[in-house]
């Protein structure tokens, strides 16, 4: 390791930022916190400024590189994402991504921590911190989510830095994430990193089996055959779909999701004659194999993590017949939702759970939940979590949680698009709600009128509360919002502002806009005004300057209050 | 790698419908009988031949190609696919005998027997249904090749034959014929997918199911002969070659078979223009 020690780092970071004609994008506040936000419609020596200072971090230490891609659709240019740290100690939420272009930068985003004192020597073991976790959680660890030492900024921006240990565990609803002081053993903070889809996955075995989804509608699915029956294992596409059947079995589940229980063959949703019925497993192993053809095909992304990671998803994870003896967060987590996990799983590579629903003679709030697989958009949804986790790692509270909840939306939605035709017997029409296929009627956010659900269109509007992580399913309607306007066009309803979209027929240009700026620009802690920088970027990038597409992005975040 | 392949139910074909082929038949019979018609008040100027049994022996080319197609549906992917081959049947050999008998006067009667073979190509077109998606159907070309062609035609004839000089005899001909015809077809096509997204498909073989057929058609033509070998000076000597000669026949053969496959026939064209010549002997 090449770190600085503290003084040094510090030294280094005050002079960069007060010598004489270095004016950074963004000064640093108060409470050390620098942020980044450059692109090639900022100032130029913005942009220089933030280049030399992520050179000269990087130079001295602090600021190492976590990924270096090339652009998977232009071709002269190159993506790193950088993350600070201190005294070979990680910063939490201090990440950094620099678009290059032939070696010259075009954009910086990012955010920093500026004179951090603090000692990073732990007063707990690593197995010190596990053991409070495992307390905290009442389960045991994840395998591969060992506490990790961060340097944790305080959450109420003062200033104050602690050295934390970081743990992840799945307490049977919820995938927690645990903050321990390394030096007294005492929670720092915590928060729900499962990704809910509404608050509170050429072989000699493989075959084509004929399914119908929940809707009774046709759709061919990819499985395989062994020993004469036919197995939910998609061996066809460059990353294999898996879609086990969890029968039921609650606890199991929840014993699958903690890495407790394995998942077997025989777990794997299965069919006789390889004319499949069931319709939440058809749907959702169709569903997991549409989104991934999607993210190839619109963004050129082998699967998840751009490297053909597997999808994997459980359906029936509770029994329908259950309802009324589950307990509440039983009832709000398998029946009346679906998550990403991303630790999840036997791999600990992650497991997308579609919920069971309702039975058909049971509504709430006067809609009958179905099969959450049963909705392309929602199974869209969570997988693109993963994408999320894989890229700017959008920190799943406050703005940066609705961030990556807008985004998860954009890709479902775009991904109903993107499938419409495949869809047949009258099932999948596009649109831009969500869950509308099996929340009926209505679904349950809207991104054309956020406010049919009670969610804001305009930033004056935002939830400012501490529920669900910060209103994360609330606030993503400001962007989704956004998002929609950029492609159809409108005017904002509390703004009055019009948009010029690029219309229906380039959508297409939105979506990669927005793509890119999420999955390569922004960083863990971006707020709205740096997703709002960074989609004009993309924009510029892909579309050049003053191009529809930068027009319409930028018009829609005006509209929508975010500048 | 996949394999999807298998039979179906037949496509309408792009045929003529029968009757007209029919009407192009008897046409080109009447044509014949024109001919023989038109020829034969020369012909009855001069002397009818003397000798009453002529039997030939001929080898020779059937030049004209023809193409016939048929289109058939298979079950592949759980849609149903179809491949259109397209038979290109080239030129071939004949062999061609007969006997022929003078009735009276002018008029004969003679019977043949011909032999035609050409081994020849079917171009053959796919669709072939997508492995994940609905009416996203993949389009390959491909060739089946060594297909074969064999037709045995018996030849019965009505000649009005006419001795234009004592070593010229040209005869003008027409009347039915029974051919048996046997035919190479593709049945089934093989196609391998590449790989993710399968968004191509290639042909990987085909399979081929010989049918045979006898029918019933029409045949006419003319019949040069020349016996002028007992002319020439080092033949002359030979009585012999008095009754041997040489000779030309242009024959259009015309018929059609119904051939059975996998109890959905398909109706192909036989015959053709034929041209042969060999030898001559006549008592």
């Amino acid at each position: 390791m090449h770190a600085l020690s503290r003084p040094v780092f510090s030294a280094v970071l005050f002079a960069l930022l007060t010598l004489p004609g270095l004016a950074l994008a963004q000064p640093p506040a108060s409470n050390g916190v620098l942020t980044l936000s450059a692109g090639s419609g900022s100032a130029l020596t913005a942009l220089r400024e933030a280049d030399t200072l992520v050179n000269q971090l990087t130079r001295d230490g602090s600021l190492r590189a976590v990924s270096q891609d090339s652009d998977p659709l232009l071709a002269d240019r190159g993506h790193e994402r950088l993350q600070q740290f201190h005294n070979g100690i990680p910063v939490f939420g201090a990440t950094v991504t620099r678009q290059t272009s032939g070696g010259i930068p075009v954009s910086v985003f990012g955010t920093l921590h500026v004179g951090i004192d603090l000692e990073t020597t732990p007063a707990l073991s690593a197995d010190d911190a596990a053991r409070v976790v495992q307390e905290l959680s009442g389960r045991t660890l994840f395998r591969s989510a060992a506490p990790q030492l961060v340097v944790f900024p305080d959450r109420g921006g003062a200033g104050v830095y602690r050295l934390v240990y970081e743990a992840r565990a799945f307490t049977g609803s919820q995938l927690m994430v645990y903050f321990v002081d390394a030096a007294t053993g005492t929670l720092v903070w915590s928060y729900n990193d499962l990704k809910t889809q509404q608050p509170v996955l050429p072989c000699s075995r493989c075959a084509i089996g004929e399914g119908l989804g929940i809707k009774s509608d046709r759709k061919k699915m990819s499985v395989t055959a062994v020993g004469g029956a036919f197995f939910a294992h998609d061996q066809l596409r460059p990353a294999d779909v898996f879609t086990f059947d969890m029968r039921g079995d609650v606890q199991r589940t929840q014993q699958v999701l903690e890495g407790t229980a394995p998942l077997f063959d025989s777990d794997l949703a299965t069919d006789t004659d390889n004319r499949w019925l069931d319709g939440a497993s058809v749907d959702a192993h169709v569903g997991m194999g549409w989104t991934h053809d999607y993210l190839l095909n619109r963004f050129n992304r082998q699967s998840l993590n751009n490297q053909n990671v597997r999808l994997l998803s459980l359906v029936h994870p509770v029994d329908r017949a259950d309802l009324f003896s589950a307990p509440p967060e039983v009832i709000g987590l398998f029946f009346l939702n679906a998550f990403y996990c991303g630790l999840c799983g036997p791999d600990g590579a992650g497991v997308a759970v579609f919920g069971e629903g309702l039975p058909p003679n049971i509504l709430l709030g006067g809609q009958r939940f179905n099969f959450f697989s049963g909705a392309l958009d929602i199974v869209a949804h969570e997988l693109a979590h993963a994408v999320t986790d894989f890229t700017s790692a959008l920190l799943y509270v406050d703005e940066s949680g609705a961030l990556n909840e807008a985004f998860s939306d954009f890709i479902g939605v775009g991904t109903e698009f993107y499938a419409e035709s495949l869809f047949r017997d009258g099932a999948g029409a596009a649109d831009y709600s969500l869950g509308e296929d099996v929340i009926e009627p209505g679904g349950i956010r809207s991104l054309a009128t956020p406010q049919q659900f009670g969610d804001p269109d305009h930033y004056s509007l935002r939830f400012l509360g501490e529920s669900d992580n910060g209103g994360v399913h609330t606030n993503s309607l400001i962007p989704g919002h956004a998002f929609y306007l950029a492609i159809e066009g409108g005017v904002n309803r509390v703004s009055g502002l019009s948009v010029a979209g690029v219309g229906a027929q380039n959508r297409e240009q939105i979506e990669q806009v927005f793509f890119r700026a999420f999955t390569v620009l922004l960083t863990r802690s971006s707020d709205f005004a740096a997703a709002r920088v960074a989609t004009i970027q993309s924009a510029r990038d892909l579309y050049g300057a003053n191009s529809a597409a930068e027009l319409a992005v930028t018009q829609a975040w005006t509209a929508v209050g975010v500048n | 790698m996949t394999e999807a392949p298998v039979l179906g139910a037949r496509q309408p074909r792009t045929r003529p419908p029968t009757s007209s082929r029919q009407g192009a038949l008897l046409g080109s019979l009447l044509w014949v009988i024109a001919g023989v018609l038109v020829t034969a008040p020369a012909a009855r100027a001069q002397p009818a031949p003397t000798e009453r049994v002529v039997v030939r022996l001929d080898a020779g080319w059937r030049p004209a190609s023809r193409t016939f197609a048929d289109t058939r549906a298979f079950t592949a992917n759980l849609e149903q696919g179809q491949f259109a081959a397209d038979y290109e049947l080239k030129d071939g050999g004949v062999f061609d005998g007969g006997v022929s008998f003078l009735l009276w006067r002018n008029l004969a009667i003679g019977l043949d027997v011909s032999s035609f073979r050409t081994v020849h190509d079917a171009r053959i077109n796919s669709e072939v249904p997508h492995p994940f998606f609905f009416d996203l159907p993949r389009t390959t070309e491909g060739r089946a090749g060594g297909l074969e062609r064999r037709e045995v035609g018996i030849h019965i004839r009505a000649m009005w034959v006419s001795q234009v000089t004592d070593w010229l005899v040209v005869s003008v001909f027409a009347g039915p014929s029974i051919i048996s015809a046997t035919q190479d077809l593709v049945s089934a096509v093989q196609h391998t997918e590449i790989a993710f997204p399968f968004s191509e498909v290639t042909f990987s073989g085909h399979t081929v199911s010989a049918r045979k057929e006898t029918t019933t058609g029409l045949n006419g033509g003319v019949d040069i002969d020349s016996f002028f070998l007992h002319r020439l000076p080092f033949l002359g000597d030979f009585e012999v070659m008095e009754h041997i000669g040489v000779g030309l026949l242009v024959r259009y053969v015309r018929g059609t078979a119904i051939l059975p496959v996998d109890n959905d026939p398909i109706e192909v064209d036989l015959g053709g223009l034929q041209i042969t010549s060999g030898v001559r002997f006549r008592f």
